[in-house]
């Protein structure tokens, strides 16, 4: 379950094509595949294999694009950069000589994001009644993210 | 049925304010020049491709042309998934109105898509995972990939398939059409099917995956 971006749709649709699958498919820009409601297509793991063919190393390429996004069950620290903004001069108070230092700021390159709560609340109406039940379950997204992230490993791995 | 309508380069209420009333401007109550007056047609449908998106990378215009037949015909043959251009049928259709149109029969869906004239904006390409809460879209469809002609209906929460047939139809004049609020399309060889009651003004908007093709024969409004 790798997402398929990073691709010349042309040339994914023609790795799928290599795999046999003349019927129609399309990739939205979230990189899903869509198959016209058919249900007899090819696996993600035979797609990669072609992918591979015309495009040396993509899926392994891939997989470790993956594994550098940020997991979504930790969240992401705020990332920072000192840089230089001009010079001053001042008086060494050690030799009371002239000198010139940078003058830096510290900006922020990516905010902090938070990570996902581990659990979600669902609530539940029975259909023409007043009648709720509330569940809670582990958060879908950070599931998804899980699997997603095993997929990846396993193909770094193999 | 033909229209031609030439929108007005300047507003002439704006006209009228601006330039020295001298000019017999109380000659003209302003009373009378209402937008909607003046803005009449775009609640009727014109039988032309606008708006043209080009997709893929395929903006270069003088590499190949999407939209022929003096505005009637949005195609693209670029191979499969290649690149390609999108439009929009001119005007908004209110109330009741009649399109009939030409699909393609090619390896990418041709399509006529109708959505709340409210919900589109530039770029509104309305790819397969369309569903947003609340929101409507009638998707017609025909390709020879999957030989079918498909008919999606997104509700606003969930999508059915008032129609998914083979073959696709690979000549014929597909109609769709509003008759006191229902929403009816005609596709060649099946019965009419009534997809849903929908007052919304609509926009339709033709497909784009590489190669496909989408002929308007007629639109506009329509008495029954």
């Amino acid at each position: 379950m790798l997402k398929f971006l990073n691709i010349d749709k042309k040339v994914l649709t023609q790795a799928i094509e290599n795999c046999g699958w003349t019927k129609n498919v399309d990739v939205d820009e979230n990189g899903d595949l869509y198959w016209s409601l058919e249900t007899d297509f090819p696996t993600d793991e035979a797609i990669h294999e072609q992918i591979d063919i015309l495009i040396p190393n993509w899926t392994y390429d891939q997989a470790v694009a993956r594994l550098a996004q940020y997991q979504l069950s930790v969240g992401l620290a705020e990332v920072t950069e000192t840089i230089v903004t001009g010079t001053e001069r001042y008086v060494d108070e050690t030799t009371f000589e002239d000198a010139e230092r940078d003058i830096t700021e510290e900006i922020v390159i990516s905010d902090a994001i938070e990570p996902l709560p581990e659990t979600v609340t669902i609530t539940r109406y029975v259909e023409n009644s007043e009648v709720q039940t509330v569940e809670t379950i582990d958060n879908p997204a950070i599931t998804k993210d899980n699997e997603e992230r095993a997929y990846a490993q396993a193909i770094v791995d193999a | 049925m033909t229209v031609k309508y030439t929108k007005p380069e300047v507003d002439i209420r704006q006209a009228v304010d601006v330039s020295d009333k001298s000019y017999g401007s109380s000659d003209i109550s302003t009373s009378t020049i209402t937008r909607d007056h003046m803005g009449a047609m775009d609640h009727d449908l014109i039988p032309m491709w606008t708006h043209w998106q080009y997709t893929g990378g395929g903006s270069n215009p003088a590499s190949y042309a999407g939209v022929t037949d003096g505005g009637r015909t949005v195609s693209a043959a670029n191979g499969n998934n290649g690149n390609s251009i999108q439009a929009r049928m001119g005007g908004t259709a209110r109330g009741n109105f009649e399109v009939s149109f030409t699909l393609g029969h090619s390896w990418g869906w041709s399509v006529m898509m109708l959505i709340s004239s409210r919900n589109y904006h530039d770029g509104y390409f309305g790819n397969w995972s369309f569903s947003p809460v609340g929101d409507r879209r009638i998707w017609i469809a025909n390709n020879s990939s999957n030989d079918q002609t498909l008919i999606q209906y997104w509700d606003g929460t969930k999508s059915t398939v008032p129609l998914q047939v083979s073959p696709g139809v690979s000549n014929g004049n597909f109609k769709v059409w509003r008759q006191d609020g229902a929403v009816k399309v005609y596709v060649p060889g099946q019965s009419t099917i009534t997809i849903c009651n929908w007052s919304d003004d609509l926009v339709l908007l033709s497909g784009n995956q590489s190669p496909h093709s989408t002929t308007i024969n007629s639109a506009g409004k329509i008495s029954f």
